[in-house]
């Protein structure tokens, strides 16, 4: 017997994969939660999966096996021994533009006291478990794609692991944003998310300038953990004065670790930042670095006219909910949790579009910048203002060097 | 059936017979949706904020 017929005798069913769901979002669409893969369907496939979650390989048309090919290949189908049962997909009808990611802020609680925090003050809030379930049910009803859980950090939540018990149960993927220094051995093995972001701020030395004493080797462990059960796992680095000489050193040891999505920024002039601004680089510098040693990918590509933030918004400790966390004056609140609720909130708000950009019309970078964040230009003096850092970046030289 | 285009955009024209025992021709697309580069293809870098969104506000 070939190994086909072999594996068709042993498996002899195909079923729609566990982690993949289908969802409906400016289109139908299925997404796998475990490798972030979205894809977009017309109404006919959406219709043949609403049928099909189980294909007996023996009867499946001639007409249709090379779609099943690429299924197969994409893992939306997986051999199975047993059909499964049918699971039902709510596919409700979205606003518009969709919202595929949701940032939570857990905590505001926190282990570390870092020198650039925007978060800072480090507070005992917290959301309640039967507030963290609405939001997740929440989201799910509005055909979300990513829940983002934050802080302070996560793992101080609490109740953290009760939390991590029901993730589960939802068809979202979800993203922890981590300082590291807590991912014990046991801990990584029983986490429940998806992906895991650490932050590493340089080698040792300057890391710990940061963040303190003794959080890098921490930190590093916590990779190590993560990596041992095979954890997904991005880094973010800010970009500060004592860690400029350290990229090549980190360079090589995220390789080694298997780092396949390195975010560089700037830390922003808010917060314990602030204080500390003897220690922030020319700006010319950091978009040398990011160019240079910045890697992965972004969020799936979509066609809006809104500058940022076109399918995401964020919330607080506290369960208001804002555009993004940074973008948290009172005046800008979309409401909260408990009286709102996500879709209406999100529904209400209109975003700052393109078009209300007065200061960018003439631009020739528009297209491609978009306006660029609108914390920058409120911090600038008009939150329909010119973002300055994307500015200085559309502007300088180094884009054409680069576009060459 | 015909197959259109390879990689990861997919679209097949299919006699396939529905529940109920219709049989009609349905057109099945899929379509793997691109994620933006960080680094956009002008290789201009994202520079975002310290808000640990992972670029999904997509500045």
């Amino acid at each position: 017997m070939n190994s086909k017929k072999q594996n068709d005798s042993e498996f002899p069913y195909l079923i729609l994969n566990p982690s993949c769901s289908l969802k409906c979002i400016e289109y139908p669409c299925i997404y796998n939660k475990i490798n972030d893969n979205l894809y977009k369907l017309n109404e006919d496939t959406l219709k043949f999966f609403r049928e099909n979650q189980v294909l007996q390989k023996n009867s499946i048309p001639q007409t249709i096996r090379k779609f099943v090919e690429f299924l197969k290949q994409e893992s939306i189908l997986l051999d199975s021994k047993t059909p499964i049962r049918k699971r039902k997909f709510i596919l409700n009808k979205p606003p518009i533009p969709s919202l595929r990611y949701l940032l939570i802020h857990l905590t505001l609680q926190c282990n570390l006291h870092c020198r650039h925090c925007y978060v800072a003050p480090n507070e005992n809030k917290f959301i309640t478990i039967n507030t963290i379930k609405k939001i997740f049910d929440q989201m799910q009803e509005l055909q979300g794609l990513v829940v983002l859980l934050s802080g302070g950090e996560p793992l101080c939540h609490p109740h953290f692991w009760k939390i991590n018990e029901i993730l589960p149960s939802y068809d979202l993927r979800f993203e922890m944003l981590s300082n590291g220094t807590m991912i014990t051995s046991d801990m990584a093995e029983r986490l429940n998310v998806q992906h895991v972001q650490v932050s590493i701020d340089g080698m040792e030395k300057s890391h710990d300038f940061l963040r303190g004493k003794g959080s890098f080797r921490k930190a590093i462990k916590g990779i190590e953990n993560l990596k041992r059960v095979g954890k997904e796992v991005s880094v973010s680095t800010m970009i500060h004065k004592e860690n400029i000489k350290d990229f090549d050193d980190m360079k090589e040891m995220f390789d080694k670790y298997g780092i396949k999505q390195w975010l560089i920024n700037q830390p922003s002039a808010i917060g314990r930042w602030r204080d500390n601004l003897n220690s922030a680089v020319p700006l010319e510098t950091a978009i040398k670095i990011m160019v240079e040693y910045g890697r992965g990918e972004g969020p799936h590509q979509s066609k809006t006219n809104r500058t940022c933030g076109s399918h995401i918004c964020t919330v607080l400790a506290d369960g208001r909910i804002f555009p993004c966390p940074f973008l948290n004056d009172e005046e800008l609140s979309m409401g909260t949790i408990d009286k709102a609720g996500l879709r209406k909130a999100w529904e209400n708000y209109t975003g700052i579009t393109v078009e209300e950009l007065e200061e960018c019309k003439s631009c020739e970078f528009l297209e491609q910048c978009h306006g660029g964040c609108r914390f920058r230009a409120k911090e600038h003096g008009n939150i329909c203002g010119k973002d300055p850092v994307l500015c200085a970046i559309y502007k300088r030289k180094c884009l054409n060097k680069h576009t060459k | 059936m015909e197959r259109h285009k390879a990689t990861a955009y997919e679209r097949y024209t299919a006699q396939y017979a529905r529940s109920g025992g219709r049989i009609g021709t349905i057109y099945l697309e899929i379509e793997r949706v691109p994620k933006e580069s960080k680094y956009r293809t002008s290789a201009v870098p994202m520079i975002k904020l310290f808000c640990k969104s992972l670029g999904k506000c997509g500045v």
